[in-house]
């Protein structure tokens, strides 16, 4: 058996650091450039990656600060709060702290110390002002995401999804159950259906490979992009299909 | 040997210790590779320590191996870590046998 059993988490550490230096690249062109939406959407991304990746490794800590700056660079994103340079060197800051978190929690497996924990309390602080700024305009901004269909939907909304993994999945460390299990934290899965049929006939049958398919009807207040960050670490060869039951005219392919 | 084996009355009697995963998985499917074709076949779950996907699979290639030449196959004495998977999964009904309890039932 050649799985590193650490593999994985290897590959989200190397991939976290990547993007938080991504990011710091492209706040420091913000500055010169404060309107350009397609750096903004490349940070937001690079957070919404971080974020969906270390809830995957149940790196809560993580998950709970960079959910914050996601938050703002949402609404940044949205065009509810302006780039200025007193945010820009609070998401650089923030970017510094999520490296210490991937650094100590992610790599080290230890807790941060009280200096970090001071540190990460003052960010939240700043960063809420931020959203703040936003909830007093809450009253105009109009947020597709949370309409219903008139079918009785109360709140959450209910998806369908559709997931083909890369067979090699589960060698490159991850298992399709421990997806559903950080699924039902951000929703309820309401009912699942396993598809064995891919698998072919036991003598063919490779017992490393993932041949099952998944059917479920989720009820979750989370958004699409939420729902479909989740599997942003497994995109690659995997056919993910998110629907909003209702709503949508047709599969959201990723 | 992660899988002991005894027949009785004509039932053959497997099962399974310790864990049911990718790490175990290519030596469990040679091992019951050779059971596969029996007429009754009983596997017991009861000291499964951990499942992943690969297990579930594992376990439902037997099933369907037994299900396609009309012979039987019954699990028994899931551990917590397998009625977990299978309650996930929702995959109980699929095996048929008696489930003692659920884990959020």
């Amino acid at each position: 058996m050649s799985i590193n059993l650490d593999q994985a988490l290897q590959t989200f550490i190397a991939e976290a650091r990547e993007l938080l230096e991504d990011m710091e690249n492209s706040l420091l062109r913000l500055e010169s450039d404060p309107e350009d939406a397609e750096i903004i959407g490349a940070i937001f991304r690079a957070a919404h990656t971080i974020k969906g990746s270390a809830g995957l490794f149940g790196l809560d800590q993580v998950v709970g600060f960079t959910h914050i700056v996601e938050n703002v660079l949402d609404r940044v994103r949205d065009g509810n709060i302006p780039i200025e340079s007193n945010l820009v060197a609070l998401l650089l800051e923030s970017c510094d702290h999520m490296a210490e978190l991937v650094n100590v929690v992610a790599d080290q497996g230890g807790q941060l110390d009280e200096a970090a924990l001071g540190r990460e309390h003052a960010l939240r602080t700043r960063l809420q002002a931020y959203q703040g700024v936003q909830a007093s305009h809450a009253a105009v901004v109009v947020e597709p995401e949370v309409e219903t269909s008139g079918k009785g939907v109360e709140g959450a909304d209910n998806w369908h999804l559709s997931l083909r993994f890369d067979r090699e999945i589960l060698k490159n460390g991850m298992d399709p159950i421990s997806f559903f299990r950080y699924l039902a934290t951000l929703g309820e899965i309401v009912s699942i259906i396993t598809l064995p049929d891919a698998m072919p006939p036991a003598s063919e049958m490779d017992p490393e490979l993932c041949y099952l398919g998944f059917e479920i009807n989720y009820k979750s207040d989370a958004d699409k992009n939420t729902i479909a960050g989740v599997f942003d670490f497994v995109r690659e060869n995997s056919s993910i299909r998110i629907l909003r039951v209702g709503r949508d005219s047709g599969f959201f392919r990723q | 040997m992660p899988i002991r084996e005894e027949t009785k009355n004509g039932v053959c009697h497997l099962a399974i210790e310790g864990e049911m995963t990718i790490y175990s998985a290519t030596e469990l499917k040679s091992e019951l590779a050779p059971h596969l074709s029996e007429a009754q076949i009983e596997i017991d779950l009861s000291g499964v320590s951990e499942m992943d996907s690969a297990g579930l699979q594992l376990l439902i290639l037997a099933k369907r191996e037994a299900m396609k030449d009309d012979r039987v196959l019954h699990l028994s004495g899931h551990s917590q870590a397998v009625l977990e998977v299978l309650d996930i999964c929702n995959m109980a009904a699929y095996f048929g046998d008696p489930v003692i309890i659920s884990s959020h039932a």
